[in-house]
């Protein structure tokens, strides 16, 4: 589903990704874990297409298309999602009316029927529901005064509604308490499928306690120093990333 | 070429001529005051960034004395108006109001006192101030005079639209007079036709008694050959309560000017604009509050986007004379430059002399959020979509408080269409 090949990312003359090789097959499941600064959410940016990024070398597949090609908007049409480690806040800007202009994007583009507004509504407010948030969500402004937590439930709300083919969640975990966590763990693995991917960008092995990957990899200073199961993260919550890629 | 104050006279002149008494003399008065003025220079703040001289190209004609609406494009507004004015000629379309709506001249045979009293006001008040509005007290030819009792409440919102067909120059003065108690909702809307240009030089003097209540909303939309002025003296008695939202988008020129005094304790003020000055538009706003009693409070939020060569200003101006008690003044304006030649200035401008103030005020001028645009086409909308949705969202704070359906709709599809004029090669 997405092929990464030796991908070398550099922003304002800094390099940052500096070879990266990843391969996401229909249905996995691939954890990311490294330091702070090691270029996960520049990963996860220039897979969405962020301006700002140069691309000296390599390429990034989604379902065999040239991803690094295509316009933010077309990434997301053919079934990208990134849940944002740090999602924006537009005043004045309703939830509601944002959320159904972006799965009617997403929709016409599929030459599928658009939703009106009261079928957004239902069901936005089921999916709310099983996120523990109330409606008065729908209602204000998007993230304006939401919580940490509740700005990342707000993206997972949007994963939802969108029923993205490759999800990537980047540090959706990091700001949740352990009930939410445990929610979203849950959202996660309702929705695998055969055909659904999820790359989850996380610090900590808690959340892969809920969610069970696939492959688990440490980026670190822009390249993949280590792939394994489940266990290295396990490793890396008990000694760190000290030692790790040496072999 | 530089503007000469004969280019004025004709319109004075054909305003003055058939007038008699008072009306003669006071009109004479303001005349004198602003051949003594002169134009403004930009050596005033407020007038810094006026281009006056490139304001009036045309020799525009006197308003006629009959118009009719046969040639306007655009009569949307057709089922909401109230009270009609083309060019300058005031039709009171519905006769079911309750209240006394006539026309200006009307007025001075019907309630002369009422009427010089107004403009007696307005000299003494514009003493130190716009040579526009002195302009528009001694040449006006047409206005509208609302008077709401003491005590009556007003249901329905009065509606004024104010349309051009023709290519004049008319100075109109207005009267809006709110009795002890009295409430009222009007709303304004200027239009006109697109292609033509026309000049629109306009004066409102507001009493509001103790404890009166106005809410006073307009929008203009005029056309991109237009020079529209708009000056507005309000004056307030005791716990009395001024609401004023305004939506500007159209105009060559537009320049508006309010100025408030309190002259009663616990009075109100609040005043909300928005201001999208696109292709080669100049808006301008300015706000000058005079906190001359105590226990008042104002507020002011105004937003201004600007695209292409356009260029906006907005200055807040707040006073507080040393003995006044339990000031609250805020102030707050954002401004959105969306083209490298588009260009703004805010600038808050306290001058408080009492202690006993509580007084914020921020002026900040940006550019769109890169990172909100991506946010927007990572879920999947185009670049123009995204763009159009975060510059009605910058716009929907001030709209959304509108009371009048059809201003709010106008102003939402305004914002949304002008958006959708400017093209941004920037980004991926
Ligand atoms: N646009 C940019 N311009 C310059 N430097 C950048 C830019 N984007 C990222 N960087 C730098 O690249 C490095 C990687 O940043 P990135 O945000 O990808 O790290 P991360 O692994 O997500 O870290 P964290 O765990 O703290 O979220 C950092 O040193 C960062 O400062
Ligand atoms: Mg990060």
């Amino acid at each position: 589903m997405l092929k990464i090949k030796d991908l070398r990312v550099s922003a304002e003359n800094k390099d940052i990704l500096k070879g990266l090789s990843l391969d996401v097959k229909p249905g996995e499941v691939h954890a990311i874990m490294g330091p702070n600064g090691s270029g996960k959410s520049t990963l996860s940016n220039v897979l969405a297409g962020k301006y700002g990024y140069d691309v000296s070398h390599g390429s990034a597949c989604f379902n065999g298309e040239d991803l690094l090609d295509m316009a933010p908007e077309d990434r997301a049409r053919k079934g990208l999602f990134l849940a944002f480690q740090y999602p924006v806040v537009i005043p004045g800007l309703n939830n509601l009316y944002f959320l159904r202009q972006a799965i009617n994007s997403i929709r016409l583009s599929k030459n599928e029927k658009i939703l009106d507004a009261g079928q957004c509504l239902l069901l936005a407010k089921k999916y709310l529901a099983e996120l523990d948030l109330d409606d008065s969500f729908l209602s204000r402004n998007l993230h304006e005064g939401f919580s940490g937590g509740e700005k990342k439930r707000n993206e997972m709300l949007q994963m939802m509604m969108l029923e993205p083919q490759l999800a990537i969640l980047d540090e959706t975990d990091s700001g949740l308490d352990v009930d939410a966590l445990k929610t979203v763990a849950g959202v996660v693995n309702k929705m695998r499928s055969a055909d659904r991917s999820f790359l989850i960008i996380t610090h900590y092995q808690r959340l892969l306690d809920y969610i069970k990957p696939d492959h688990v990899h440490i980026l670190s200073d822009g390249k993949i120093i280590k792939s394994g199961g489940p266990e290295l993260a396990l490793h890396v919550e008990s000694s760190g990333y000290v030692g790790l890629g040496e072999s | 070429m530089s503007l000469s104050m004969d280019y004025f006279k004709k319109y004075y002149e054909f305003a003055a001529e058939k007038s008699v008494g008072d009306l003669k003399q006071i009109r004479a008065k303001f005349y004198d005051r602003f051949l003594a003025h002169g134009l403004p220079n930009r050596k005033s703040e407020s007038w810094r960034y006026a281009k006056i001289n490139s304001w009036f190209e045309n020799s525009y004609a006197c308003p006629s004395v009959e118009r009719g609406l046969s040639d306007f494009h655009d009569e949307s507004f057709m089922n909401e108006v109230d009270i009609l004015v083309c060019d300058g000629v005031v039709n009171i379309v519905n006769t079911d109001i309750d209240v006394v709506v006539m026309d200006l001249k009307q007025a001075l045979q019907t309630y002369p006192e009422k009427v010089m009293s107004h403009l007696t006001k307005s000299y003494n008040y514009n003493n130190t101030g716009n040579p526009f509005a002195d302009l528009a007290a001694a040449a006006w030819s047409s206005g509208v005079f609302i008077d709401v009792p003491p005590g009556y409440t007003l249901v329905k919102p009065l509606k004024i639209v104010h349309v051009f067909t023709s290519e004049v120059f008319l100075n109109s003065y207005n009267i809006f007079n709110l009795g002890v108690g009295a409430k009222a909702t009007i709303v304004e809307y200027f239009t006109g036709n697109e292609d033509i240009s026309y000049a629109h030089n306009f004066t409102t003097s507001i009493n509001l008694e103790a404890g009166a209540v106005l809410t006073n909303e307009k929008l203009q939309n005029s056309s991109p050959f237009a020079v529209v002025q708009d000056y507005r003296i309000i004056t307030q008695k005791n716990s009395s309560e001024y609401v004023q939202r305004q939506y500007g988008f159209g105009a060559k020129v537009a320049r508006d000017e309010t100025l408030v005094n309190f002259i009663g304790d616990g009075a109100k003020n609040s005043f909300s604009g928005l201001s999208f000055a696109a292709s080669c538009s100049w808006h301008s706003s300015h706000v000058k509050i005079l906190h001359n009693s105590s226990n008042c409070h104002s507020d002011q939020k105004f937003h201004s986007l600007v695209s292409d060569r356009g260029e906006s200003s907005f200055l807040g101006h707040i006073f507080v004379p040393k003995t006044i008690a339990a000031t609250l003044a805020y102030q707050d304006s954002k401004s959105l430059l969306l083209g490298p030649l588009s260009r703004s200035n805010v600038k808050p401008y306290l001058e408080i002399f009492a202690d006993d103030v509580v007084c914020t005020h921020s002026a900040s001028v940006g550019q769109l959020d890169k990172g909100a645009l991506f946010y927007l086409r990572a879920r999947g909308m185009t670049e123009s979509e995204a763009y159009s949705i975060l510059l009605s969202s910058f716009a929907s704070e001030l709209i959304k408080d509108c009371q009048s359906d059809f201003l709010r709709l106008k102003a939402a599809e305004k914002v949304k269409k002008l958006s959708s004029l400017i093209f941004i090669e920037d980004g991926v």
